[in-house]
């Protein structure tokens, strides 16, 4: 098999599978995002997180499960608008490492007569990283969405266009 | 593509019950085996002792010379397609089709082109992205096939595969298997119950009947000279008419009707004169006019031809005329036979 030939094959290929690994990637980014919130929520600081914000957290926290397995399934079948809300939810990862990581990072919170800090630098780093992994994989799977795309629309209409010649 | 040899193959249960007895047979290259028998015949068994889903309780089993009585079924390569067809639901036609060759870890664009190559062998390349459950019964078939196909085993086994499909689907589909056969050229083992696709698909046929094989031949050799009674009265369509005879100064003398033998016919029935043998007439060897009375109870036009059921004497009989007749209940019309097989009354076996 010539270079230009597994090319081609690799195109086809398109056309009869689906796309999974952006599929596998977004699920991925869901269970990361699952560790980073659940590491937020079970922290034992007082009522340090009890406001609006963590309202706002939960809330957000669904939406993105759930639009995230939504776009997971559009990927999968080659919907390329799909891969740019995935890329637009990876940006929302990484805006979110503004929010409450680094609000808390710094925060100290008085418990009966002694004073912590909120979120300590090992829990920090693991949300952080946890929210950039996920957006990573989010930027990634949108990223590859496209591409495979975008490759079997060109390919469907090339094939189209050879059977438009041949009739 | 490769040979087969099931030599003196036995299959006994464990409660001690024998579904296969002393089966013996040599497939050669490329040919086309059709295992034909009425329900419970061990036909399936055979079969399933050839793809390694029974165990083979006595006898060998040898795929291109080399024995694999005892080889698990993957290690056979042996591709089975089943009367229920065995998809996967969840997975479109073209994942069903490439299933084995990911299971095998195979290159991806291989796979690929395989599967695109039995898909427009079996005219499917347009459903590749459909569910199973999209497919017509026919098309499902033809995706077990290309599931088969797509592996290029040694041997392919078909167990009954047009049996849950409507009359005019199975006879497009058999046309389809022989035409794939042909354009294979594999070596194929086809079980049914049906003796119109054992007829038509098969190089050569193995009869079976309670375990035992009664016949093996080509299509004609089973229609033309059946081995003895069983194969006589299960090959043809309506069944073989059969009468108990007495030979007796060169006629075949039953109650109500006496015929004449042909010189050839004395000749072969010399050892029975005054002895009662089984006549057999095939519907389509009975012509009107001649010197046995049948009275008609029914008559069925099948356009081309037309069954006359009807009683000689006491016994039932069933003649197949080439032309539109009009019997009514209660009609007598004569006949004659112009082909007769003789059978041993004890034995059951042809008289040749």
């Amino acid at each position: 098999m010539t270079n230009e030939e597994v090319v081609l094959i690799k195109k086809d290929r398109l056309r009869y599978s689906k796309n999974k690994l952006s599929s596998n990637l977004t699920l991925l980014a869901i269970i990361l995002n699952a560790m980073y919130f659940v590491s937020i929520y079970k922290s034992d600081v007082g009522t340090y997180y009890y406001t609006y914000m963590i309202g706002i957290s939960i809330v957000y926290n669904l939406l993105f499960m759930l639009i995230a397995f939504l776009s997971s399934e559009g990927v999968k079948n080659y919907k390329i608008g799909y891969s740019f809300v995935l890329m637009a939810l990876g940006a929302g990862q990484l805006f979110r490492i503004t929010i409450i990581p680094m609000n808390a990072k710094d925060a100290t919170i008085t418990l009966g007569e002694e004073s912590r800090i909120v979120m300590l630098d090992k829990q920090f780093y693991y949300v952080v990283g946890c929210l950039i992994v996920s957006a990573a994989l989010c930027i990634i799977a949108g990223i590859v969405g496209v591409v495979k795309t975008k490759t079997l629309t060109s390919y469907q209409e090339e094939l189209d266009n050879k059977a438009k010649g041949a009739s | 593509m490769s040979s087969l040899s099931l030599q003196h193959l036995d299959k006994i249960y464990d409660n001690k019950v024998q579904a296969v007895f002393d089966f013996n047979l040599d497939v050669k290259d490329g040919e086309f085996i059709v295992l034909v028998g009425p329900s419970g015949c061990g036909k399936s068994t055979t079969l399933r002792m050839v793809a390694g889903l029974e165990d083979i309780s006595k006898g060998k089993l040898i795929i291109d010379n080399k024995d694999v009585t005892k080889m698990p079924p993957k290690d056979r390569d042996i591709a089975m397609v089943f009367q229920n067809y065995a998809l996967y639901g969840h997975m479109t036609i073209y994942e069903n089709m490439a299933f084995s060759l990911n299971l095998r870890r195979d290159n991806k664009n291989e796979i690929h082109q395989k599967v695109l190559a039995a898909a427009e062998i079996l005219g499917l390349t347009d459903q590749l992205n459909k569910k199973p459950n999209q497919l017509s019964g026919g098309q499902r078939q033809r995706v077990a096939m290309g599931r088969a196909i797509v592996r290029t085993p040694k041997v392919f086994l078909f167990d009954e595969p047009l049996s849950n499909l409507d009359a005019k689907l199975r006879g497009a589909t058999r046309r389809e298997i022989l035409l794939l056969h042909k354009r294979l050229n594999a070596t194929m083992l086809y079980v049914t119950h049906d003796q119109t696709e054992a007829l038509t698909l098969a190089d050569r046929i193995v009869c079976m009947s309670m375990g035992h094989v009664q016949q093996i031949g080509t299509p004609l050799e089973l229609y033309d000279t059946p081995a003895n009674l069983f194969v006589a009265g299960f090959i043809g369509l309506p069944p073989m008419n059969f009468f108990d005879v007495e030979i007796k100064d060169g006629q075949a003398i039953c109650d109500g009707f006496a015929v004449d033998l042909t010189p050839e016919e004395k000749d072969r029935l010399v050892d029975y004169d005054g002895k009662t043998i089984v006549l057999g007439v095939r519907p389509e060897n009975i012509v009107e006019g001649g010197n046995v009375s049948v009275e008609v109870f029914s008559n069925e036009n099948l356009g081309q031809t037309t069954l006359v059921n009807g009683m000689v004497n006491k016994h039932r009989i069933t003649c197949k005329f080439r032309d539109w007749c009009n019997y009514k209940a209660g009609d007598t019309v004569q006949v004659s036979f112009n082909r007769k097989h003789f059978f041993d009354k004890e034995t059951g076996n042809a008289i040749r």
